[in-house]
């Protein structure tokens, strides 16, 4: 089922599924591709269950956001995992549209079938976790939700939806979208099955299934969380460091996964996921508690603003989820504030490396917009342009990257700068083909650019079958498709999946090239083309124009698109 | 003897909730699931499940003794029971719930310590009040 909300005229509409939806886009990211494709105009914002949400599969439980993105003006896409996507198919809608905007503050409550638009007057200026403390008051400890912070409500154009105290939709301003439309909040109650065709086989499989999400492929996540391989990112020179002048942090060894032990507490998980990779942290230098910090939160408002103090990371982490920020977006505006303060083009002394207090208080004045955080928060480009210093600015399309330093990485750096939402780490994954070298092959560029075709296919179908990418060890294609087949009652094999995957891929470029999107929009920010790095093992590293362009080409001819644009046809 | 959810190895996965609404109805539906584990805030996680009480208030609230006192558990008789939900209100740990249009509640068939991924659920036998 569709479940439309127009919040304009307050009006619930519920549809069925078209017929060939499931088979044509399998659920989650094709399900947002092909709805923000036909229905642009609307400015919508799209809910989207992965298409294995709601059955026991390990690891099935993705959510995924869609609209267009306040902070780029491209497609903005956002992924959350946790149980919101599962309870969505619990209460019977794989997809909730939302259009319109609302005039005063409201919240949405879909309790199986009945739905409503409620005031959300008593919840509008709290901070994401009180607002879902709230909502479980009112309607039972098990309600699921999806909530903004004040960021959100104060259109911080990289605000971010939470989730479940500790699971974000954070990239491209999706709760930015939501603030728009001046939705506090959705919270999610389900009473129905989820039906596949084969329950049983499915059933009597878990046990092999849960045996292999814990083998050996996801020990890194099970033991440490995600911070777990940051001490191999410094070591071979990929961990941005002050805002991207550095590939590795001298003081590293201080906000490693293994020093994360120290500070933790429990572990938590998503949905019938057994690999728990969320860890509860807490500090008693600030008295708090909090999921995370992950290593991109770790890279962002750690090591990218020289900051080495795991409590500062803490709270900086915990400032971030409650007021609903996201933090790999935020780290990477303190860190140029930072720069353009060392550089003196912002006359501040505290605005330097390293300073915790001042990060915090810059925090505090992005969601706000108090003080200078009224300029950083519109997002990197506006901030740069500002104060003349492009230059410095790391993003590609208004987003700016996740945690790997390009530099080093060739089919890494095409990933970023030929994704369709910015510069991206988590739709193609494709610093795993640069760093599968331990010698001189992980800087040359050849064959690399159909790999990130591949690789960007592959994880498409994580995104829209709904599983998680940290079991991407686990899962092959063909496992996905067995299990696939299982789910529709239908034989689908592996090479077919990757079609479909290559075809949402498709739907979403050309969202993209109806919102404006240029040849010269796919670019690296002048500090991957021209600035060499420092650091041992990349050192006088950076992507070559030329290089990059051959790539480019290459990337374009492997996914059949003249001049980038691809022809599509539902 | 009950079944007994340990909060500090618990990680809010849900299996449990799957493998036993499976096992009892033959359908993947959390809702009907006789564990029901939730989180209240950012650390606070808790279950609902049957503690087969010794005294069990349901028991006494049943009066169409649907609810019995067993040897070592509370047996539930889904036949006679009418669904007039005296016993939803009367357990207080939430514990029994309308599933299909009558009252179910936890047996104690071990489904949910066998698939639990973290060996969280196990079955206490010395509650002396139980």
């Amino acid at each position: 089922m569709i479940l439309r909300v127009d919040l304009s005229k307050q009006k619930i509409r519920k549809e069925e599924l078209p017929r060939d939806y499931r088979e044509k886009y399998l659920g989650g990211n094709g399900y947002g591709a092909v709805e923000l494709y036909k229905h642009l105009k609307q400015d919508p914002l799209i809910f989207a269950a992965g298409g294995m949400d709601g059955t026991i599969i390990p690891t099935a439980n993705v959510t995924g956001v869609f609209g267009v993105s306040p902070l780029t003006g491209f497609l903005g896409e956002s992924y959350f995992k946790g149980h919101f996507g599962t309870e969505m198919m619990f209460a019977g809608y794989e997809i909730i549209y939302i259009s319109g905007k609302s005039k005063k503050p409201v919240f949405l409550l879909v309790d199986g079938d009945r739905v409503e638009i409620r005031d959300a007057s008593p919840i509008w200026g709290k901070d994401a976790w009180q607002t879902e403390d709230w909502l479980k008051e009112q309607f039972g400890k098990r309600v699921e939700t999806a909530t903004i912070g004040v960021a959100g409500e104060n259109l911080v154009r990289f605000a971010c939806i939470t989730h479940g105290y500790g699971r974000q939709a954070g990239r491209t301003g999706m709760g930015c979208l939501m603030g728009m439309k001046r939705l506090k909040a959705v919270a999610i109650l389900g009473d129905k099955p989820v039906k596949t065709k084969n329950d049983e086989k499915l059933f009597k499989k878990i046990l092999e299934l849960d045996h292999l999400a814990v083998s050996e492929g996801t020990e890194k996540y099970r033991v440490y969380g995600t911070p777990g391989g940051l001490r191999h990112l410094n070591d071979v020179g990929a961990l941005p460091t002050r805002n991207w002048q550095q590939g590795s942090f001298e003081k590293a060894k201080d906000i490693t996964g293994e020093e994360m032990k120290h500070y933790w507490k429990h572990d938590i998980s998503c949905f019938s996921c057994p690999i728990a990779c969320g860890k509860l942290t807490s500090s008693r230098k600030y008295r708090v508690r909090d999921e995370g910090p992950e290593y991109e939160t770790i890279f962002s408002l750690g090591s990218n603003c020289g900051i080495h103090d795991f409590n500062t990371i803490i709270e900086s982490n915990e400032l971030c989820d409650t007021l609903g920020l996201d933090t790999i977006t935020t780290g990477n505006v303190i860190a140029l504030a930072f720069e353009l303060g060392e550089r003196k083009i912002i006359k501040d002394r505290e605005l330097r490396f390293g300073n915790g207090r001042k990060q915090i208080e810059l925090i505090r004045q992005i969601a706000h917009r108090t003080g200078l955080g009224a300029e950083m928060a519109n997002g990197t480009v506006p901030f740069a342009k500002k104060y003349g210093a492009m230059k410095y600015a790391m993003q590609v399309k208004g987003l700016e990257p996740g945690g790997f330093h390009p530099n080093g990485l060739p089919a890494y750096a095409l990933s970023i700068a030929v994704d369709v939402r910015g510069a991206d780490h988590q739709r193609a994954g494709a610093y795993g083909i640069d760093l599968a070298f331990c010698d001189e092959d992980r800087f040359a560029i050849a064959g690399k650019a159909k790999q990130v075709k591949e690789s960007e296919d592959y994880y498409t179908l994580f995104d829209s079958l709904g599983l998680c990418k940290f079991a991407r060890k686990v899962y092959s294609t063909d496992l996905m498709a067995e299990l696939w087949s299982l789910v529709i009652g239908k034989k689908v094999t592996a090479p077919e999946l990757k079609k479909k995957a290559a075809k949402i891929y498709d739907i979403e470029k050309a969202i993209n090239v109806r919102l404006g999107w240029k040849e010269s929009d796919d670019s690296l920010p002048p500090r991957v083309t021209s600035m060499p790095l420092p650091d041992k093992w990349v050192k006088g590293r950076y992507i070559n124009k030329k290089d990059f362009e051959i790539m480019k080409r290459e990337y374009y001819l492997a996914r059949g698109w003249k001049d980038g644009k691809p022809k599509v046809k539902l | 003897m009950h079944i007994e959810v340990d909060r500090d190895k618990c990680i809010y996965c849900k299996t449990c909730e799957m493998v036993c609404s499976y096992v009892k109805t033959k359908e993947f539906k959390p809702s009907s699931s006789l564990i029901r584990i939730y989180r209240n805030s950012v650390s606070e996680l808790g279950s609902y499940v049957c503690k087969q009480c010794k005294e069990a208030e349901c028991v006494k609230a049943c009066k169409y003794g649907a609810l019995k006192q067993g040897k070592k558990i509370v047996v539930l008789d889904r036949k006679k029971c009418v669904n007039c939900g005296k016993c939803y209100s009367a357990c207080p740990y939430n514990a029994i719930w309308e599933v299909n249009g009558k009252a179910h509640k936890c047996d104690v068939c071990l489904a949910c310590i066998k698939y639990c991924p973290r060996f969280a659920i196990s079955v206490d036998f010395n509650d002396p009040k139980s």
